[in-house]
């Protein structure tokens, strides 16, 4: 390695363009100098690529229709955030509903009722609506530790 | 996204918000398979990350009339996901002792058994170095290399500072191509 070497903390954040235009100039003629900082960043460069080439995973049914069955035995959304207390509400459903669940729930539902999911999700519950809820939920943003900033 | 998926996303919300459960029905298609395989890819089990999602959804419900515009509703998402996953990672953890190893389902059944040989063995290898780094490593280099989100949404999206996001990532990367060479019997050094 050349006299100093950034290592990979400058070379990801260069990467991501995230370098001052200052810093980026430095460190692109110190890679030209410098053969393991050059074989740094083409590693990091493959590596996004191959992140990118992934394929997308496929749930392979049609979830709206799970979820929409689901949501009419369930009251409508409102501004107190509720705590769900039953993980599966399939009993309520009609025909037609059951028929779209029925398939891809069934292993599902003899999971819940093997009991190796616990049932009711109150560390779910915490998890999204304490401390920090799921969005931008804060009532306060300024009074959020993770509020500021986002856009 | 784009912005016409953001703006039909905010027409959709809107209606669903009012209880117009179709419009939600919709939303949730749009969502579904990026929700899905970013827990997939980050849980590694193909069972959980299938009752997650839906999980996912019915939070995103429950908590629809707080979502506010300026969060992009995908980032929103994918949020909650994230939320939910680490919890299931932590019970995982405490059942267990151990993080899943072998067993996990992501590499061997996500791309079918049809097509690509080299390309998904390719693919293959990288999902298990992923699932052999700490998760903490593991989301954050699925926020941004695959979802392609800013520092400041991964940030919003972890609760951590802007500031670390970047020291992480590096540290993610390095991780993941440590495990990738160690694989392939490299030395990175
Ligand atoms: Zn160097």
């Amino acid at each position: 390695m050349a006299d100093h070497c950034p290592r990979t903390l400058a070379l990801s954040a260069l990467l991501d363009g995230q370098l001052q235009p200052r810093q980026r100039r430095e460190l692109l003629a110190h890679i030209d100098r410098c053969a393991a900082c050059g074989e740094r960043l083409r590693e990091l460069e493959t590596l996004r690529s191959r992140f990118q080439a992934l394929p997308q995973e496929r749930l392979g049914f049609d979830l709206g229709a799970v979820i929409e069955a689901r949501l009419r035995v369930q009251p409508r959304p409102s501004r107190t955030a509720r705590r769900p207390g039953m993980r599966w509400l399939l009993f309520p459903l009609s025909g037609a509903a059951a028929l779209t669940l029925g398939l891809y729930l069934g292993s599902t539902l003899i999971r819940s009722m093997a009991g190796d999911m616990p049932a009711g999700p109150p560390m779910l519950a915490m998890a999204v609506f304490d401390p920090i809820p799921p969005g931008n939920l804060c009532p306060v943003p300024k009074s959020c530790p993770s509020g500021n900033g986002f856009r | 996204m784009d912005d016409a998926d953001t703006e039909r996303d905010n027409a959709s919300i809107v209606r669903a918000r009012a209880g117009d459960t179709r419009a939600f029905g919709e939303i949730v298609r749009r969502h579904q398979d990026r929700v899905f395989s970013f827990i997939l890819r980050l849980t590694g089990t193909r069972d959980e990350a299938m009752d997650l999602t839906q999980e996912v959804f019915m939070k995103a419900w429950q908590a629809l009339p707080e979502w506010r515009s300026e969060a992009r509703f995908s980032t929103w998402l994918l949020q909650i996901a994230r939320n939910l996953s680490i919890d299931l990672l932590r019970r995982r953890q405490v059942i267990q002792f151990a993080p899943l190893d072998d067993e996990l389902d992501i590499a061997d059944t996500a791309m079918g058994p049809e097509a690509c040989y080299a390309t998904c063995q390719r693919d293959a290898q990288l999902a298990r170095a992923l699932q052999r780094i700490p998760a903490g490593q593991r989301e954050i280099l699925l926020l941004r290399e695959v979802e392609d989100l800013t520092y400041t949404d991964i940030a919003r999206t972890l609760g951590i500072r802007p500031g670390t996001v970047k020291s992480r990532l590096a540290r993610a990367r390095a991780a993941l191509l440590e495990r990738l060479g160690r694989k392939a019997g490299e030395d990175h050094g």
